[in-house]
């Protein structure tokens, strides 16, 4: 029997949970329990596995749609371009240095005549840029460091030239840096791409680490506050000596008083767009004070 | 079945290297779901591996004119699975950290059943085990695919699933 069930176990080290039992095993399965148990239960644990982890198709086709969007909306145009270009000269031979030209002209004008490393904003926005007000139009801005960017309208992205890139929408006064944002006001939604992982961002009175992706944050020279929408975040009140981890569907507020910052963590519980299954009623607001929490 | 097994011909191999739109929109429906449970038994966090599913694929596109072969499910998983480790250090997480001391599987969301005991399991596990039993037990992958993408022997990912067994049968 022993040499049987160790044939069993074997053969489920072979076969993905869920496959069709062969006869023979199943014979053997029928007369011994203890097989009958591991297979009882390695199919349930590995069932669970499968369906926790397995991509939805409302997912898989939001992914999809970005993804095509990213690839093939950018590439047939650019291609587009090409091939007319190409088709109005004669002579083949000149294609190759044509294309070249092209190409240091393209990075030319993609870096609006940056060098590598510095950040450059793009997007259809109103912004202003140590007081000059610029409409960013899908131009790009170039930023020299450690300028001040008031967004006073519309959605910026910042890129890197390492294609690190943050989308902002709202109205927000900051210095981008390589790394990390330091905002002094206003109130935005904050978007990182995976590449921010590990971005800083620096209030007066918080200090926000990007573990997840997308956070709203309102600061003003009295309070800091933060919800995260999608992912998490590392935060940190320095004058306090405190932090934590915030998940999606959490609210971090640290307000300024006369006997120093106060933190509150909230549960953010009315976003509309955010994709947290924490979500409970519209309208209700948790607060914790000390381990409790109690609505407010 | 295998994944390396589904029936793709010699012309579908070719429209990937040339990039051709629908012979890529039927890889990422193909392997989407085998990419994406790489990167979630890796990263831990579902949004972070939903970020990740779409890098893979966007490195997985721009690599294409180099494929060779005909062996895309240990290709596309060995993409997936550097760049999630990649990911992993870039947050400052050394390799042994990685190895040992996997990120947290969040799956509470999906989980209905207080006596499930899933996450204690996976949480158990090293990152390779994790990363192993995903491959083996939910994608049906060989040991010979993912020991292409692991980098690891075929003896020493057998070993490593005969000891989960080991310890769901109660005798690790």
């Amino acid at each position: 029997m022993k040499e049987k069930c160790e044939q069993f176990v074997m053969w489920l080290h072979d076969h993905e949970s869920g496959a069709a039992i062969e006869k023979s095993q199943q014979i053997h399965l029928n007369e011994c329990s203890s097989c009958r148990e591991l297979f009882s239960r390695q199919e349930k644990l590995f069932g669970q596995l499968k369906s926790s982890i397995t991509l939805s198709d409302q997912k898989r086709s939001g992914v999809e749609k970005v993804l095509m969007q990213r690839l093939f909306a950018d590439n047939s145009d650019t291609a587009g371009f090409f091939e007319r270009l190409f088709q109005s000269f004669a002579i083949r031979r000149l294609a190759l240095p044509t294309a070249v030209v092209l190409i240091a002209v393209a990075w030319f004008l993609f870096n609006n005549g940056s060098l590598p490393g510095e950040i450059i904003i793009s997007g259809f926005s109103t912004i202003m840029v140590d007081g000059r007000k610029i409409q960013a139009n899908e131009t790009k801005v170039c930023l020299k460091e450690k300028e001040t960017v008031s967004l006073v309208s519309g959605q910026i992205k910042l890129n890197w030239s390492d294609q690190e890139m943050i989308d902002i929408t709202g109205r927000l006064e900051f210095v981008p840096e390589a790394g990390s944002l330091k905002v002094s006001q206003g109130r935005a939604r904050i978007k990182f791409l995976p590449s921010a992982r590990g971005y800083l961002v620096e209030t007066s009175l918080l200090k926000i680490e990007v573990v997840g992706t997308e956070i709203e944050l309102e600061v003003s020279d009295t309070i800091s506050s933060m919800s995260v929408l999608h992912g998490k975040v590392r935060w940190a009140v320095e004058a306090q000596g405190k932090q934590g981890e915030a998940q999606a569907g959490s609210r971090i507020t640290v307000r300024n008083s006369s006997s120093g910052p106060y933190i509150i963590e909230d549960s953010m519980v009315t976003e509309p767009q955010s994709k947290s299954s924490d979500q409970k009623e519209d309208g209700i607001l948790v607060e914790k004070t000390g381990e409790t929490w109690k609505m407010k | 079945m295998s994944k390396c097994n589904l029936d793709f011909d010699s012309d579908f191999f070719d429209s990937l290297r040339r990039q051709d739109e629908k012979a890529f929109c039927r890889l990422f429906h193909g392997f989407s779901g085998m990419v994406y449970s790489i990167t979630v038994g890796l990263l831990g966090d579902k949004y972070a591996a939903e970020d990740a599913l779409q890098e893979v694929f966007v490195k997985v596109f721009h690599a294409l004119p180099r494929f060779q072969g005909n062996k895309i499910a240990p290709w596309l998983g060995k993409i997936a699975h550097n760049h999630c480790l990649d990911c992993l250090r870039k947050v400052g997480r050394t390799d042994l950290e990685i190895l040992m001391e996997p990120e947290k599987l969040d799956l509470m969301m999906e989980i209905t059943d207080s006596s499930c005991e899933l996450p204690d399991f996976l949480n158990s596990l090293t990152l390779l085990e994790r990363e192993v039993v995903i491959l083996k037990k939910v994608d049906g992958l060989s040991y010979k695919e993912i020991a292409d993408i692991t980098g690891r022997t075929e003896g020493t990912l057998r070993n490593l699933v005969l000891k989960v067994l080991h310890f769901l049968k109660g005798e690790a």
